[in-house]
């Protein structure tokens, strides 16, 4: 079943609630779909109440869930902020980042006077250490736009099914989609409209 | 879940659930647990066309007991938890496992929490296990869990044992390509008979002096049986190095190894209580040198060194205690390479040291902890503590329990000074009221208080403990994935049932002071709780509303609008009281406008931001 010469490992950083598991089980069901193996770690429980909730994917001749410090060929990260807490699993020769601009602020940062949360540029002075190859992409405004801010982890995942040497195919992901949100061809089809946006910015970023 | 066999990316969780569809289980009782909880959840979805029972049970130790009746009375029986859960049952799970007698298939699986993830320990099954004398197999991957799952049931019911299938996060809730079987048919009907037989089922000391030379002298015949089950597998290498391993952390090894180019004998343990122990004698007389790669206590390490010791054989041993692996926390590939690298003597190109470590990444960002949704209920009756306390110079002790609202932890709430497990809040509250004179306000929740909150209540009543106990009652069992609780009246399936309801437990214990608030009616939430606390009896408050989430999405099934509050910049004065002693996660504050701002995408129209505002800058859109 593992046709996949190479390992392909993806890291998915995100905050409770932002799709981190939906993203990671549209990816899943579109590597079952492709015959390609696959081994995927979840995180439940507490965190998901707005804590850090990562989750890692690995495509081909792998055999455990969990991606070592510096062997994600991707970090895929749905909030800035959590962009910077995950790039030490990114394979800092060969790895790249797409990040979403988008930053969901801990309320406990509201309550202290004069805290700040970090900008674009303060956690690219971090993640840039690690990697020069880093993608930026507003996908609050392109799931805006797709007509629900819910389905910024979609365009992410568009984005990222854009990059040269990604393993998936685009038509694997649409069959994932429908199998997921069956039988809502509204959901279905602003999910599809997330995606195309968040695949198109990739390939034009990446012109 | 498809009847016919297929293909699906299952995590272990759903595997086992899946196992135990095939299997034809009759009977399927579980509290929730992460990380257990969706074994039992994807059963409750799936499980009602087989005809069989499937049951959120009260707790853990009624849960076992009900599949150990069902066991005895001839029907495939099952039970799950997380770790913590089994010290619940442990009373009954002794004693079955040294009775044994299972008439129909027994297995019960239970997921330990290596790292902490959800849990107050990270304790090891496999010492229950081996404390119990009780068959343990541990599964690697959710296609070895589906399998296994069915071969226990036959193996259970062959030695008329229970049989532990003990899962870790990294499995119940790791994801993988499974090859299903076929369901079988549903059967007539799911009644077996319970046959008198005492001396097999009644636990006084002289049958329990009867039986346990016969559970020794099985558990001693299976160590042979171990060497040859299929679930034990040895995969022979060049190296002179031997990797004994189980569970996941077998797959770690399998990681590692390829990644390092080296070709060390594996010898992987599945059927792992008895140990194999003539296998284990066998490899490690050919080998030097032997790592063990095990979460997370030295179960296989200590006895695999009595082994070795025992028999007088030259090999070294590197475990935890060799700290070759560090001493607690899951294992992880990379652990795994820098181990066989110590064994092996050789170097390993690590990470660049020049990169920043996750500590200094760290520091130069804000904290994440988890914490109370926008809207939870909770939140505002902490908050109603807080002021009903402070208008009376009140500083409460707040014994609390677990569940989402052990998180009024959290700043700016600082609401919960102690928790120890499941219940112990009240249990807590009595020693702290008959051992000082300050004001004692244990909280629990609704879910929680069914579970093991009732007893210590009683305790209070009967011991003269003074204390007024907050119960939160958002009406389920949310911080597990909302199951029901005994107030829903409706069962795994969804079934109508019976209902008991809280105030009915209270008030039928003769407890006089009890009243109900709406916290979100937070005025007299404060009201309510101050005039509770001044009449310094033992006394409830049961503070009820729906959980913020399920009321969300009650709302979206309806195809109903929430309300939104926005704040309204002219009359906000920007005094930060919402942010410094609310913090609702929906509100955020703007440094430089100096004002209030609520993300109306979270928001979900509780309100209560209105009421606690000093200048009423919250308005309803």
């Amino acid at each position: 079943m593992t046709k996949l010469d190479k390992s392909y490992q993806i890291e998915i950083a995100g905050v409770g609630g932002t799709g981190v598991l939906t993203a990671a089980n549209l990816i899943g069901n579109a590597a079952l779909i492709s015959d390609v193996y696959i081994a995927q770690s979840e995180i439940h429980g507490m965190a998901q109440r707005g804590g850090v909730v990562n989750t890692e994917i690995r495509l081909g001749p792998i055999s455990g869930p969990l991606i070592p410090d510096g062997g994600a060929d991707v970090l895929l990260s749905f909030e800035l902020g959590e962009t910077a807490r995950a790039i030490r699993k990114l394979n800092p020769k060969t790895g790249f980042v797409i990040m979403n601009s988008h930053k969901i602020i801990p309320p406990s940062l509201s309550a202290k006077k004069g805290t700040k949360y970090p900008e674009v540029e303060d956690i690219l002075s971090i993640i840039t250490k690690f990697t020069d190859k880093v993608y930026t992409i507003d996908a609050y405004e392109l799931a805006t736009q797709a007509g629900d801010t819910r389905t910024q982890n979609v365009v992410l995942v568009g984005a990222l099914f854009a990059t040269p040497g990604f393993p998936l195919t685009k038509e694997s992901l649409e069959k994932s989609l429908n199998i997921r949100f069956k039988g809502n061809e509204k959901i279905v089809a602003t999910n599809m409209k997330a995606f195309e946006l968040g695949y198109n910015k990739m390939k034009e970023l990446m012109k | 879940m498809s009847k016919q066999k297929t293909k699906m990316l299952l995590s272990g969780n759903e595997a086992i659930a899946r196992g135990i569809l095939e299997a034809g289980v009759d009977i399927a009782a579980a509290y929730p647990g992460t990380p257990s909880t969706e074994i039992m959840g994807t059963i409750a979805i799936f499980g009602k066309e087989t005809g069989m029972h499937a049951e959120w049970s009260i707790n853990e130790k009624v849960a076992f007991e009900v599949a150990l009746g069902a066991s005895w009375s001839g029907l495939r029986s099952f039970t799950a938890a997380k770790h913590v859960g089994l010290n619940v049952a442990a009373d009954s799970f002794f004693t079955a496992a040294l009775f044994g007698g299972m008439k129909g298939g027994f297995v019960m699986t239970i997921a330990d929490d290596p790292s902490f993830h959800s849990s107050q320990n990270e304790q090891d099954t496999r010492m229950y296990a081996l404390a119990a004398h009780a068959i343990c197999m541990e599964p690697s991957t959710p296609q070895e869990a589906l399998d296994m799952i069915k071969y226990a049931y036959e193996f259970s019911e062959k030695w008329e044992s229970l049989v532990i299938l003990r899962s870790t996060t990294r499995l119940s809730h790791s994801r993988g390509p499974v090859e299903l079987g076929e369901i079988p048919p549903n059967k007539d009907n799911h009644k077996g008979e319970f046959v008198k037989d005492p001396a097999k089922f009644v636990c006084l000391p002289g049958n329990a002096r009867r039986t346990k030379p016969l559970l020794l002298a099985k558990m001693e015949e299976l160590k042979d049986y171990a060497c040859n089950s299929k679930w034990n597998v040895v995969e022979e290498g060049k190296d002179p190095l031997l990797i004994i391993t189980s569970g996941v952390s077998y797959t770690y090894v399998k990681d590692a190894i390829q990644e390092m180019g080296i070709n060390p004998t594996i010898y992987k343990i599945g059927f792992s209580n008895p140990l194999p122990e003539a296998k284990i004698i066998e490899f490690l007389k050919k080998h030097p040198k032997c790592l063990i790669a095990e979460e997370v206590e030295p179960y296989l390490e200590l006895n695999v060194k009595a082994l070795a010791a025992e028999n007088r054989i030259q090999v070294k041993i590197y475990g935890r205690k060799e700290k070759v692996i560090p001493i607690s926390n899951e294992l992880n590939p990379l652990i795994l390479i820098e181990a066989i690298s110590k064994v092996m003597d050789k170097k390993v190109e690590g990470i660049d040291e020049k990169l920043p470590t996750l500590g200094e990444i760290n520091e130069q960002l804000p904290n994440r902890p988890p914490e109370l949704c926008a809207g939870c209920p909770h939140r505002a009756t902490y908050y109603a503590i807080k002021r009903a306390s402070r208008k009376r110079s009140l500083k409460p002790i707040m014994p609390g329990d677990i569940g989402c609202y052990t998180l009024g932890f959290m700043p700016p709430l600082n609401s919960v000074d102690t928790t120890v497990a499941m219940g112990a809040s009240i249990g807590i509250a009595n020693g702290i009221a008959q051992a000082t004179n300050q004001v004692v306000i244990p909280v629990i929740g609704d879910s929680t208080f069914f579970h093991t909150g009732i007893p210590p209540l009683i305790n209070a009543i009967v011991n003269n403990a003074k204390f007024t106990l907050v119960i939160m009652d958002n009406r389920t069992t949310a911080m597990t994935g909302f199951q029901p609780t005994p107030e829903t009246g409706k069962g795994a399936f969804g079934d109508p049932t019976g209902i008991v309801t809280i105030e009915q437990v209270v008030k039928g214990l003769g407890i006089k002071n009890l009243h109900i608030i709406d916290p979100y009616d937070l005025d007299n939430a404060i009201d309510v709780i101050g005039k509770t606390l001044d009449s310094g009896e033992l006394s409830v408050i049961i503070s009820r509303r729906d959980c913020a989430l399920e009321y969300i999405r009650k709302m979206r099934k309806a195809k109903k609008e929430l309300d939104k509050y926005y704040t309204d910049e002219e009359i906000c004065i920007g005094c930060r009281t919402c942010v410094r002693s609310f913090a609702c996660p929906a509100i955020t504050f703007d440094d430089e406008k100096k004002k209030s701002h609520v993300d109306e995408s979270m928001c979900m129209g509780c309100g209560v931001c209105r009421i606690l505002c000093p200048v009423d800058a919250f308005t309803k859109r």
